[in-house]
């Protein structure tokens, strides 16, 4: 039996809305996955917790942006963020209800976890310390992972990309993307990767040793015509190239913004 | 579930109530009771306002407005959409009786059924002078409800229209979909009391010398008090364990103490903001 806790923290004002709830997993000693999606909000997730558990905390929903139209002489009250929780064989599924503007969620987590976190506006996604396959999508905030291990994919459309991996899956294709905003991967010096590179109005930096491919670039012609379709050329505006000899792709993609890929 | 599946039905009932209508018939009524300690009025269309006083009796000043397409549909009407007035353990109760009422096909009327569309409409509009501790439990579909200067438990209950509650002591329940639920209390609530509204606003205001616990929860709207409030822990809610599986729910309120606490005020709405206001006094 697990045991669940439970807390809410009171503190003064009326501010303070807050649930926190601690998660219990069914079967701690297999891979584990958490989900959260939140339509606005930001998600701060931090590896190293206690095992078997997820400790999941919400702030409050009026957040950073100051109330309008507040009558006079008169303060907002605070409101949860309002949660919807659930776990079934260690899938953990987190979300918010309604349009909890400003919301925060926070969660600690073991170290050794598979994320799936996405959020629209109102926040930024932030990812400390853990090691799994990491897939996160940020609409208009930003997406910062550090220290992270495994396999990543990240995509952003108004923010910026900053990842840094200590160890990467090997075999394993990622995905760092943003549209307007900078891309900044740093990764361990021996990655073995094939790089698409792609920055429509940037450049893109590395101090990794990058063979181009630039065979790989080729547009590639698709003819239709024998069966009454149409001919095409698509072209790629990618650059592709090695590095350590090349390995599964990492995809590098913004529109207006710098790529910079630092070698650790 | 259920709250977002009422509006639809009660548009359809609000279209039907708006037909433009060339003939209209008033009959205004009068009837006191003899000495009951609660006012019941159940209406579909129409205002209900009701005034506590230092008289003795519940005394009831009414009109039924008939609006029809034709001479028949007015009689049609006039047969058809009758004022029950009942009396029966110390409640006066005022009940608007009609083939609208007659889905569970309990009322009298087991004759022919006529499903001819009817061209008419009817509103009771009732202005009711009570003893000030009268227990009131009003509710109406199509209409406005107004309460002043009574003091007894109270149960008020709309659909499309706004609920006002004036100068008021006791407790209880002012809720309804589509208007705004306003209150001021001359004397703060002794016992708990639900204010919603589902579309509208609630703004309840209370004496400088509140003392409760709040409750407050919406969706779209914000809430605002301009009385000192301590936040309260949430009511504990581990989660539970369903089929193996893990679940917990926020109960997504919002809970205050406003003074050392007391009874429980709970705030609700879905759209509309909501305000906890400190009277002057």
């Amino acid at each position: 039996m697990f045991r669940v806790v439970y807390m809410a923290i009171a503190c003064a004002a009326v501010a303070a809305a807050q649930d926190k709830v601690t998660v219990p997993l069914s079967n701690p000693s297999q891979p584990v996955t958490v989900k959260v999606h939140l339509i606005s909000g930001s998600i701060t997730v931090t590896g190293g917790g206690a095992a078997g558990q997820i400790a999941v905390e919400s702030g409050s929903r009026t957040g950073r942006r100051p109330p309008r139209d507040v009558p006079d002489g008169m303060h907002r009250i605070d409101m949860p963020v309002g949660l919807n929780i659930d776990e079934d064989h260690n899938v953990v599924t987190i979300s918010a209800g309604g349009n909890a503007m400003g919301s925060s969620v926070t969660l600690q987590v073991p170290t050794n976890v598979s994320l799936e976190l996405k959020s629209i506006s109102g926040g930024k996604i932030e990812v400390t310390g853990v090691n799994g396959d990491l897939d996160v999508d940020n609409t208009n905030g930003s997406i910062e992972l550090t220290g992270v291990s495994g396999s990543v994919i990240a995509a952003s459309q108004n923010g910026s990309v900053t990842v840094s991996m200590t160890r990467i899956t090997p075999n394993k294709p990622m995905s760092f993307t943003s549209l307007n905003g900078k891309i900044d991967v740093t990764l361990p010096a021996d990655t073995k990767a094939h790089l698409r590179l792609k920055t429509d109005n940037g450049a893109v930096y590395s101090d990794f040793d990058v063979k181009l491919d630039p065979a790989a670039a080729k547009p590639v012609v698709e003819d239709a015509r024998n069966q009454g379709g149409k001919y095409r050329i698509r072209m790629d505006h990618s650059v592709y190239g090695n590095i350590n000899g090349g390995g599964p792709e990492y995809r590098f993609e913004t529109l207006n913004g710098n790529i910079l890929i630092h070698k650790k | 579930m259920k709250q977002l599946i009422i509006p639809i039905a009660v548009g359809v009932f609000a279209i039907a109530a708006h037909r433009d209508y060339k003939l209209e018939e008033r009959e205004a009524f009068h009837h006191t009771f003899s000495n009951d300690s609660t006012l019941d009025v159940d209406a579909v269309s129409g205002s209900i306002n009701v005034v506590g006083d230092g008289g003795n009796t519940i005394r009831v000043d009414g009109e039924k407005v008939i609006r029809a397409a034709d001479q028949e549909e007015v009689q049609r009407a006039k047969r058809e959409v009758v004022l029950d007035i009942n009396e029966k353990n110390g409640i006066a109760q005022l009940y608007v009786n009609g083939p609208f009422r007659d889905n569970d096909h309990t009322s009298e009327n087991h004759g022919f059924h006529d499903h001819r569309d009817r061209e008419y409409e009817v509103a009771y509009n009732f202005t009711i002078h009570v003893p000030r501790a009268t227990e009131l439990t009003l509710r109406t579909i199509n209409g406005d409800e107004s309460v002043q200067d009574t003091t007894g438990k109270f149960n008020v209950k709309g659909l499309n229209g706004k609920i006002a509650m004036t100068n008021i002591a006791g407790s209880g329940t002012a809720d309804t979909l589509n208007g705004s639920t306003v209150i001021t209390f001359r004397e703060n609530p002794k016992a708990d009391c639900f204010f919603k509204s589902f579309n509208g606003k609630v703004d309840v205001g209370f004496q400088p010398n509140l003392s409760a616990n709040v409750s407050v929860k919406t969706f779209n709207g914000a809430p605002y008090t301009d009385f000192d409030a301590t936040a309260l822990a949430s009511t504990p809610d581990p989660g539970e364990l369903k089929n193996g599986k893990f679940v917990f729910k926020s109960n997504r309120s919002s809970n205050l103490r406003i003074g050392s606490g007391g009874p429980e005020l709970k705030f609700e709405t879905f759209n509309g903001n909501i305000q906890i206001r400190k009277l002057s006094r």
